[in-house]
């Protein structure tokens, strides 16, 4: 696919001369040959997805003609986890060729889902592209972490969506450290009373890495409750965008929102952009957003200095810090370790 | 205790702003937007050859723009029925008295007569799409101030208005800057010299009589170096059952070690579309103070834009809108930061009910050259019932490692527990509504000049009357 198309769209558009209502680019590879992910889970949790109908037919991800490029080319895994069950599944996408594979979940009443994603991966000027529609039964627990260490000469596209039902808990954890171009694109209806959706996504970026984030918490379910949290660093010309909206509809009474996205500017020549926007049609909630961005803290680069830590050494420490209490919850110490060198490698 | 009746937004009256005069014009345009009406608008203000040009350009670009997409409804404004120019039977004055009775008791209701003998430093009341009275104490005059209208500047200070016509919101900018480009008409001229220090505010009031009507007025501020001013603007229209536009142009000029402080009550009636531009540039040291209070119009469009070019300028935005049924008020700031060491602090408030929306829009940019610039942008909004909407809407751009910035906003309601903390104290639900909400825009209100202050309390009180039941 060659088109230019836009990207992660924003669900409320702002002044046109900033250009940041969209991203617009390219599916990198979208026709080349492409290698398929392995899943680990126990038998009987995987089948094949036979339906190909998407879970919500208006969901447009990161740009429906990619999504439905995706859905017509690539691989298709149902994950079934029952009422009452309780299910570890680990997904290794290891992007030697394109990567195209979508994912349904199926999570049932009661049921527990824990989801690891770990890409890696040294293919080059080609897609790892992701779809994942999580369908989460009443209070059900389901915790999704993805660890992003491809190479920087890919191109990472993901498209997730997820339905709540009442009381159903999700976390999702993100860690993007990999990709020459990363577009994420996250929709969740928190449609059930109750529900509660907590996602924490930290980001680094070096050279000429970009991460064009979209995420989008619809309110429907009375006292429903979201959080976002994004938390990164960029140095050299290193781009971030971040469309973050929450949307409280009708109805959504006593619901609570908030989002924050924080950004450590590490280099004059970097680029940051926030869009958290909060849309509102109904009086009895409460959402807050926040954006900050700057610098190092010069106090905390000024005492480890004076504790003998050279400036670089001390920069280390900061930004390590910042991300390191997201990369400890992966709770796998062979992942952790491998995103930590990865941070490592790149401060 | 006194029963109250609940009141409807859209038949209310709202007092003196709601009393219209008999129409009546000694020139009027016809409805439309053609070559020939703006022609004719040229001729009968006696304006340079250049600003036909301008005009004609101006024109050239609106046909050619579209509207841009991400604005609200505002499908029922038809330009084909708007009359884009209408002068008062009365031209300019610069006593009261000379003033016809009907136009002067329009002002004296609005109570611009009485503020002037008491707290203003010079007086500007435009009618309809031409000033009709202006004055200035004549100390400042002596110190070499300038406040006029634009068109009387235009004749008699034309290279300076030359100068600076349209540099900062350049027709090209969007399709109604470039409406306002060809069809402007009156508006204030300020210029400030070197170092003077006004003490006492300017104020200029503009009034739309005519039904179908566009007001386009245009002010032009310019403050030099080290010089300070104060300048207050009010709107205000009757309602009809017709559309009528506002599409004017506010240009700032704030030189070096200047200070401006813009103060704004805009109450137009509920027919009005509102899309007004206004932008301020800013020098070393310099400071722009926005003080933006929205409260009528059926669609506003209005985000006051402030760029700080020179090293150490400064801004401060403090503004509140009240939406209210059939309202769609589409607020908010812009703040590009170019210059090192340039701060800003935004502080915006929005409140709307019965099926009113309020959205904030804005920009907060930090240039490559904006090292150790700092920024803070707050956001409050109050929903008053779920009929309503109320939408934050911030773009932040940082294009430099070395700033600092910070912002943040919340959406809400009043607090149960907070009313029914005051009822315990014996005070009426309504009234406890009324004191959270004045509460609530208290840190704006405080910001305004007394009568605008009161205003602004009065117009409070006058939504929210019965709102409850």
């Amino acid at each position: 696919m060659s088109e230019n198309l836009l990207f992660n769209v924003l669900p409320r558009p702002t002044f046109r001369w900033l250009r940041v209502n969209h991203t617009q680019g390219q599916v990198l590879g979208a026709t080349d040959e492409r290698a398929n992910v392995v899943i680990n889970a126990n038998a009987g949790v995987v089948t094949p997805l036979i339906n190909t109908e998407l879970v919500k037919a208006t969901f447009p991800g990161v740009n429906p003609t990619a999504l439905q490029n995706l859905i017509s080319t690539g691989e298709a895994h149902l994950i079934t986890v029952p009422a009452n069950g309780k299910e570890v599944v680990i997904i290794e996408v290891n992007a030697a060729k394109r990567i195209a594979s979508r994912f349904q979940f199926h999570v049932g009443d009661r049921a527990e889902l824990e989801v690891l994603i770990l890409m890696t991966g040294d293919a080059k000027d080609t897609s790892v592209e992701t779809f994942t529609e999580f369908i989460i039964g009443e209070e059900a627990n389901v915790v999704v972490k993805k660890v992003n260490l491809i190479s920087e000469e890919l191109q990472q596209i993901e498209h997730r969506y997820t339905k709540l039902a009442d009381r159903a808990n999700v976390e999702f954890i993100n860690i993007e450290i990999g990709g020459k171009e990363n577009i994420l694109h996250f929709e969740q209806d928190l449609a059930g009373e109750e529900c509660e959706l907590i996602h924490d996504l930290a980001y680094l970026g070096d050279k000429e890495q970009k991460f064009d984030i979209f995420m989008l918490m619809s309110h429907g379910g009375k006292k429903s409750k979201s959080d976002i949290h994004t938390l990164g660093a960029l140095s050299d010309v290193s781009k971030k965008s971040f469309r973050g909206t929450l949307d409280f509809l009708h109805g959504a009474t006593g619901s609570e929102g908030a989002e924050e996205d924080t950004c450590l500017l590490l280099d004059p020549t970097v680029k940051s952009v926030s869009l958290p926007l909060l849309l509102c049609k109904e009086d009895n909630v409460v959402g807050n957003h926040a954006a900050s961005a700057g610098q190092l803290d010069k106090t905390k680069l000024f005492y480890l200095m004076s504790r003998g830590f050279s400036e670089a050494e001390a920069k280390h420490i900061i930004v390590e810090s910042m991300i390191r209490p997201i990369i400890d919850r992966i709770g796998n110490e062979d992942i952790e370790e491998a995103a930590l060198t990865a941070v490592r490698n790149k401060i | 205790m006194e029963e109250r009746k609940k009141t409807q937004v859209a038949d209310m009256d709202r007092g003196v702003y709601d009393i219209r005069n008999e129409f009546d014009y000694s020139y009027i345009a016809d409805t439309g937007l053609t070559e020939e009406i703006i022609r004719e608008i040229w001729a009968n203000k006696n304006e340079p050859e250049w600003m036909l040009e301008f005009r004609l350009k101006s024109l050239d670009i609106y046909n050619k723009m579209d509207i841009p997409t991400w604005i609200p409804d505002i499908s029922g404004l038809d330009m084909s029925n708007i009359v884009t120019y209408v002068k008062p039977k009365v031209d300019m004055k610069e006593s009261w008295d000379e003033v016809p009775e009907d136009i002067k008791s329009t002002f004296d209701r609005l109570g611009i007569p009485e503020a002037e003998k008491t707290s203003l430093a010079g007086v500007g009341a435009q009618y309809d799409s031409e000033v009709v009275y202006h004055s200035i104490q004549e100390d400042l005059v002596k110190q070499g101030v300038i406040y006029t209208d634009i068109e009387t500047a235009l004749h008699e200070h034309e290279e300076i208005v030359k100068k600076y016509w349209m540099t900062l919101i350049p027709p090209t900018d969007h399709k109604w800057a470039a409406l306002h480009g060809a069809v402007w008409s009156g508006g204030s001229f300020v210029y400030v010299p070197a170092g003077v220090q006004v003490d006492i505010p300017l104020q200029s009031y503009f009034r739309l009589n005519a039904p179908g009507a566009g007001q386009f007025e245009h002010t032009m501020i310019i403050v030099e170096e080290g010089a300070k001013v104060h300048f207050i603007e009010g709107c205000s229209a009757p309602k009809y059952d017709v559309s009528n536009l506002h599409a004017g142009a506010v240009e700032l000029f704030v030189k070096d070690n200047a200070s401006l402080r813009y103060s704004t009550i805009e109450n137009w009636s509920k027919n009005m579309y509102n899309l007004n531009t206004k932008r301020c540039i800013v020098g070393k040291g310099g400071t722009i103070e926005w003080v933006s209070g929205s409260f009528g119009s059926r669609v506003a469009c209005l985000y006051p834009m402030s760029i700080l070019n020179g090293e150490g300028a400064h801004c401060e935005f403090t503004g509140v809108t009240f939406a209210g049924e059939g309202q769609f008020l589409d607020t908010g700031c812009k703040v590009v930061h170019n210059a090192p060491h340039t701060t800003s602090n935004v502080n915006s408030k929005s409140i709307s009910k019965s099926g009113g929306a309020a959205i904030y829009r804005g920009l907060l940019k930090m240039g490559p050259n904006a090292e150790h610039a700092k920024a803070t942008v707050s956001c409050e909004s109050l929903m008053l019932d779920a009929e309503s909407q109320s939408d934050t809407i911030p773009a932040i751009i940082i294009e430099n490692d070395n700033v600092d910035i910070g912002h943040e906003a919340k959406i809400g309601r009043i607090s149960d527990e907070a009313i029914f903390y005051l009822m315990t104290r014996g005070i009426s639900e309504e009234e406890a509504r009324a004191m959270l909400v004045r509460g609530f825009v208290e840190p704006i209100s405080k910001e305004l000049p007394l009568e605008y202050a009161v205003e602004m309390n009065n117009l409070i009180n006058l939504e929210l009357e019965g709102s409850i039941g």
